[in-house]
């Protein structure tokens, strides 16, 4: 039975990820593009970091957080997909096919943008990498920090859909969800440490930010990457996946008693 | 179907380059082709303004939550102090003109940005069976005024900026004029990047990808002062690239920072060579094109 259920969600996630291969040649064009911002924050923190560094960063270390988070962003944040698919979905009406199928909507959802975000790390992700790795590359000297950083990754990667859902279903209420998703994206650079260490941050946003579940999405798992933090910092990320995913259940269950179909 | 082949279809009284009100610009074509464009705009607006409340909180929010960019931008700037000797003053006024210009382009602009569209539904043909130009027609289908966001974002920062700025007497207020006309041909580089950007969806159809590359990459790049790239990629923002001829090159002269009264010139020699390029390659493009429907 258990077998089973996992392999539903397994061929969710393949046919996301197989969908995905179909556009290989275009997400190339756009790791350029993501490549070029890596490029120009890696210039402009090669500008401003004074030479005897600031926090735990060094010049190199702050090139390198910049890189792994122009890396891991598609993973964890821009190629996912599941808010625009719940408001298409919501629009149409096909919501409450969806809604009626033998599984759960949250589940059903995740399933299939996760084979998506497992092609953007590799087909996106990787590629930025390789292109700005003429700024050289960081490779962690414990070799468990190879497997803390995986982790760290899945549950960013986790959070990331789970908040992307949220937003996704706000759409029973609202049909329109760009701002929704505009404050969202906001939050991932301004308080996710997507674009710099939070360290930068005046003390203040830098107590709020531990108190959000943005930091897992970027921070933590650069952090435990560049080895400038223990694996500890994987039981918060743990705390939020639990707690993102009791309210989007509840919120689902909320949407569904409040799913108007359109049309007639 | 190649477009030229239709056209010999559909007679000459509408064929893309033939026929076409304001195609062949006489005085009365082009005030024809303004009027339309006018009425067509309008309509638009009142669609958009059916849903007044999400229009205005959507707008705000985004105006908000938008400036993300120069939060990023000030928070380093609290920090290091300056960006290769530009303080948080002069940084902010390289913001605020690209995203004035910015917000200028996506409010007429907005379908360029959605051109993929037509080529992939094929709803460019109903674009090339009126009988007026087809990028007039393009744009005409949505003036989107929510896209103000973005300029009031570059207002509400050289709200803060200017007037820093002109009691360290770095500005002089006759600079202001100046600054307005960077605003302008910074729109206008926007346009010029955003239709040659379009255009290409004639040959390759899918350009959401290519957007990304061609337009914010480089607008981010050009937030910050250019002296803190390397020399190759200071030459495509100043050349293939040319945002930063509408914001950098001005500002740079008028904050005394180097280069001649030539550099307020430039964004508009660049403006004329650009739009004239991206037109041809627009037309060029419509020659070109090939229907998807069955």
């Amino acid at each position: 039975m258990a077998a089973r259920a996992v392999r539903k969600y397994w061929v969710l996630g393949s046919k996301g990820f197989l969908q995905n291969l179909q556009y290989t040649a275009s997400h190339l064009i756009n790791s350029v593009a993501s490549a070029i911002f890596g490029l120009v924050y890696i210039y402009l923190w090669k500008a401003v970091t004074p030479v005897e560094g600031f926090a735990d960063y060094t010049v190199e270390t702050v090139v390198q957080y910049v890189m792994f988070n122009q890396v891991i962003l598609w993973f964890t944040h821009f190629a996912i997909r599941t808010h625009g698919r719940i408001r298409d979905s919501v629009r149409s009406g096909n919501v409450a096919t969806e809604l009626a199928r033998p599984m759960g909507f949250f589940a059903y959802r995740i399933a299939s943008d996760y084979g998506s975000q497992l092609y953007s790390l590799l087909f996106r992700g990787v590629p930025v990498g390789l292109l700005l790795s003429v700024f050289g590359h960081y490779l962690p000297k414990n070799p468990a920090t190879w497997a803390w950083t995986l982790l760290s990754l899945a549950l960013g990667a986790y959070i990331g859909i789970v908040s992307k859902y949220i937003v996704g279903v706000s759409a029973f209420w609202t049909t329109e969800i760009r701002t929704a998703w505009t404050v969202e994206t906001s939050l991932v650079f301004g308080l996710g440490g997507a674009s710099m260490p939070l360290e930068v941050l005046p003390p203040i946003a830098q107590r709020i930010a531990a108190f959000t579940p943005y930091p897992c999405m970027c921070y933590y798992p650069a952090r435990i990457f560049l080895e400038l933090s223990g694996p500890g910092l994987i039981w918060r990320s743990l705390f939020w996946a639990v707690a993102l995913t009791v309210f989007a259940q509840a919120l689902t269950a909320l949407a569904r008693r409040k799913l108007e179909v359109q049309g007639g | 179907m190649r477009a030229a082949r239709r056209n010999s279809e559909i007679g000459p009284e509408t064929r893309p380059g033939a026929a076409r009100p304001g195609h062949r610009a006489g005085p009365r074509r082009v005030l024809a082709a303004l009027k339309l464009y006018w009425i067509l705009a309008s309509a638009s607006v009142r669609a958009a303004m059916q849903y007044k409340f999400d229009f205005v909180t959507s707008s705000i929010i985004q105006a908000v939550t938008g400036a993300i960019d120069y939060y990023f931008v000030a928070v380093i700037l609290w920090k290091f102090k300056t960006i290769a000797g530009w303080d948080i003053y002069e940084v902010g006024l390289l913001f605020a003109v690209s995203k004035i210009g910015i917000g200028i382009y996506r409010v007429f602009s907005e379908e360029l940005e959605q051109f993929e569209r037509y080529m992939v539904t094929g709803d460019f043909d109903s674009v090339l069976v009126r009988p007026w130009p087809s990028l007039l027609v393009v744009l005409s289908r949505r003036v989107d005024l929510s896209r103000l966001s973005l300029a009031l974002q570059g207002m509400g920062v050289a709200a803060v900026c200017v007037p820093q700025l002109l009691r360290s007497g770095k500005l002089t207020w006759g600079d202001i004029g100046f600054l307005a006309l960077a605003c302008a041909c910074s729109a206008v580089l926007f346009f010029v990047v955003g239709l040659a950007a379009a255009s290409a969806a004639f040959w390759i159809t899918r350009i959401d990808e290519l957007q990304v590359f061609t337009q914010n990459a480089p607008a981010t790049a050009t937030l910050h002062p250019l002296e803190i790239y390397p020399g190759w990629l200071r030459v495509v923002l100043l050349t293939a690239l040319p945002f930063g001829v509408g914001n950098y090159v001005p500002v740079r002269y008028l904050l005394g920072k180097g280069g001649t009264w030539m550099n307020l010139v430039w964004p508009l020699i660049a403006c004329a060579v650009g739009l004239t390029v991206s037109l041809k390659l627009w037309h060029a493009g419509e020659a070109a094109y090939q229907s998807t429907g069955s």
